[in-house]
């Protein structure tokens, strides 16, 4: 809107002019509940990542046995543990084996000395008192402990990072393949259009949950990566239509007439005069889509056939709260987190709906 | 513009089409099945080097659909293109460069033919870029002249089509066309989208480059008035045939097919004396589907002077008496084909 009053003179040295999604973002920016949405998302993957530093009882940096070591890496992928402590039989209590093994070792820990995986004994760190099944919300646990004696605080944090990968994993299946289908039925038309049009009907009828479920009781052992196909191989069919719809617009517009025309390849144009032009509104149900694929994975965890137990889930939390109805902690933060979460990319998602609808925009050019 | 008309020129043809043709299938049901709608239907037209040709009819009329089969934008249904004597349909998809070489097209729209996501300096180069012109710093300065030639300044490059007046992506779309200097632009209706006072500016500046390089022109027009001062030969298109053709002046002063004298009467004069006379049944355009008969001339219904043989026998482009280098396909002209 301030673009177009500078006076003529000026335009000598013009500085390089906002491009599209500088444009989008400049719009996005303005509007207070996507950008609230947008924070809260990205206050979860701070969490997500540094959730081995924010609770947990394995330090985070150790010296031992005048090695720099990160134990906490093993909350994210068991190898990254060093092999050491295991041999020197830690069995996972670190506090009071670093300083029995090495006696000039030290350790930055966690902010909050707890375990999403197993119960806290007594005095493992000093003056921490053990963790008894379902115990409510105190200084000790933050948001109380679960049935075996887990600390539902731990446990939320790190099922942060099953929430937000099951988002992301799933949708980035489904926008690969939804994109894909949809831009080659869009771009070619005829016979090839008929076909990913029949194929995207046939998927459309496949209830997802009732596949996963179906998945589950034929896999010997389910992970939460089969959901999180499942759900990317039955949810492309919405990006598909939409890629399809896009293409098909803008495969007779003048531009992509007039590039044809002066001769530029085929994949040129696919991908420099038809892709991004047709990105923006695809964006829209990918948010969306992570939305639905999270809660996806929360319902299947509540009914028990979700991550496997070890895994911190959101849903798996909610799960215990089920059988113990009374003990409202655990059913409070985790329906809050869903909630949130689930809340936060819908209103991400429609913030991009008006940010890049172009009927909005022409109001400015 | 003070424009000499060309006398007819001795050298081969730039562009050479015959009875060149483009059907389309007209519902896909069985019952509307082999209905077609005859966009462009058979026409002849010669242009060459250096030659500017301007294709005149109203909207509907498949000017448009010729120009976009003349720059391969469409594949013909009949006939043939021939460019300095070969057939573009030869080429194979790797050819397809060797005419895109030649031939550009300026489109109508000029909003709508510059990609909205691309800095104007990357459309333009894209052409070069594409035909592998030179390396990206010969390009650059490339872009440079090429927009200075058009009249903007080139540090506007960086700048997207949304920041530009409709007059101003006209001259960008220009720039385009003229990147790879081709031996013919096809100017499909380059100044209907643009304000009246602008729209001399954009003519003057066609008329300059044409004058520099010397390309030729197919200028696709629905407006006389604007034709008549840019174009050294006029061809006048009526529901997918060409029914009088020939040098500007001599259109102009002598039409004869009754529907370019409705056409030149509705051009609306500063002369307030001269009186303007719309054409008759405007509201009618014609019926190029196939449910029309085929045979007979697809004037008649608007044409004063019909007769019975306009219904039953349809007129073929035959060159008038007495002023040979003019073409009528029309009963009541008297042309050589009855000689």
């Amino acid at each position: 809107m301030n673009t177009q009053q500078q006076p003529v003179r000026t335009l000598k040295r013009v500085p390089r002019s906002p491009g599209y999604w500088q444009d989008v973002w400049r719009r996005f920016r303005r509007k207070l509940f996507p950008m609230l949405g947008l924070a809260f998302i990205g206050f979860l993957v701070i969490v997500a990542v540094f959730a081995p530093a924010i609770a947990g009882t394995k330090p985070v940096v150790c010296e031992y046995k005048g090695t720099l070591y990160f134990p906490a890496l093993g909350y994210l992928n068991t190898t990254w543990e060093n092999p050491i402590f295991r041999v020197d039989k830690f069995r996972g209590v670190y506090p009071e084996n670093l300083t029995k093994n090495d006696p000039k070792a030290w350790a930055v820990w966690p902010l909050v000395y707890q375990d999403p995986y197993r119960r806290v004994r007594a005095n493992e760190w000093p003056g921490l008192p053990a963790a008894e099944p379902l115990m409510p919300p105190d200084r000790y646990h933050l948001f109380g402990t679960d049935p075996a004696g887990v600390d539902v605080f731990a446990k939320m944090v790190h099922g942060t990072r099953t929430a937000l990968v099951v988002g992301f994993i799933s949708m980035g299946i489904a926008a690969i393949i939804g994109i894909t289908l949809g831009a080659i039925a869009g771009y070619f038309g005829g016979w090839i259009d008929s076909l990913v049009s029949r194929l995207i009907e046939v998927v459309m009828c496949i209830p997802t949950l009732i596949l996963i479920l179906a998945l589950i009781a034929v896999v010997e052992r389910p992970t939460i990566w089969h959901m999180m196909a499942i759900i990317g191989f039955t949810g492309w069919t919405g990006i598909a239509r939409l890629t399809r719809g896009e293409f098909l617009r803008l495969r007779n517009t003048e531009f992509v007439l007039a590039a044809i025309s002066l001769g530029i390849r085929r994949p040129t144009i696919i991908f420099r005069h038809v892709l991004p032009n047709a990105m923006a509104p695809v964006l829209v149900p990918i948010t969306f889509g992570i939305a639905a694929a999270i809660l996806i994975e929360a319902s299947l965890s509540f009914l028990g056939f979700g991550a496997p137990p070890p895994n911190p889930s959101w849903g798996t939390i909610l799960d215990a709260g089920r059988a113990n109805l009374s003990k409202w902690w655990l059913v409070t933060f985790p329906g809050v987190a869903i909630l949130f979460t689930v809340l936060s990319y819908n209103l991400v998602g429609e913030g991009l709906q008006e940010a890049t609808d172009p009927r909005l925009r022409d109001g400015r050019a | 513009m003070p424009l000499s008309i060309a006398s007819p020129i001795a050298t081969k043809p730039l562009v050479r089409i015959r009875g060149l043709a483009k059907h389309f299938p007209l519902g896909r049901s069985l019952l509307s099945r082999g209905h077609l709608l005859r966009a462009v239907d058979g026409i002849d037209l010669d242009i060459a080097p250096g030659e500017t040709v301007a294709l005149v009819g109203e909207s509907g009329c498949g000017k448009t659909t010729a120009g976009r089969l003349i720059v391969g934008l469409m594949t013909p249904t009949a006939g043939t293109i021939e460019l300095r004597g070969e057939d573009v349909q030869t080429y194979r998809r790797s050819d397809r460069q060797k005419l895109t070489r030649q031939v550009q097209m300026i489109f109508q729209d000029p909003a709508g033919s510059l990609n909205p996501r691309l800095r104007i300096g990357d459309s333009i180069a894209e052409p070069l870029r594409s035909h592998r012109w030179g390396t990206g710093e010969e390009i650059r300065r490339e872009v440079g002249k090429l927009l200075e030639r058009v009249g903007l300044d080139p540090t506007v490059s960086r700048r997207f089509p949304h920041e530009f007046s409709g007059g101003q992506r006209q001259r960008i779309g220009i720039a385009r066309a003229i990147a790879l200097k081709p031996a013919l632009i096809i100017a499909d209706e380059p100044t209907s989208a643009l304000d009246v006072s602008i729209r001399v500016q954009i003519l003057n500046l066609l008329a300059d480059i044409r004058a520099e390089t010397g390309t030729s022109f197919l200028f696709i027009s629905h407006d006389l008035a604007v034709v008549k001062h840019f174009s050294q030969f006029i061809a006048v298109m009526y529901a997918g045939r060409i029914v009088e053709k020939g040098p500007t002046r001599e259109l102009i002063e002598h039409p004869r097919h009754p529907y370019t004298q409705q056409l030149l009467a509705s051009v609306p004069s500063l002369d307030p004396s001269v009186k303007r006379i719309l054409v008759d049944g405007a509201s009618a355009p014609p019926d190029v589907s196939s449910a029309r008969s085929e045979i007979g001339c697809s004037f008649t219904s608007r044409c004063p002077i019909a007769i019975d043989q306009c219904r039953s026998i349809t007129p073929s482009l035959f060159p008038v008496l007495n002023a040979a280098s003019c073409e009528v396909a029309c009963h009541r002209v008297e042309t050589t084909a009855r000689t």
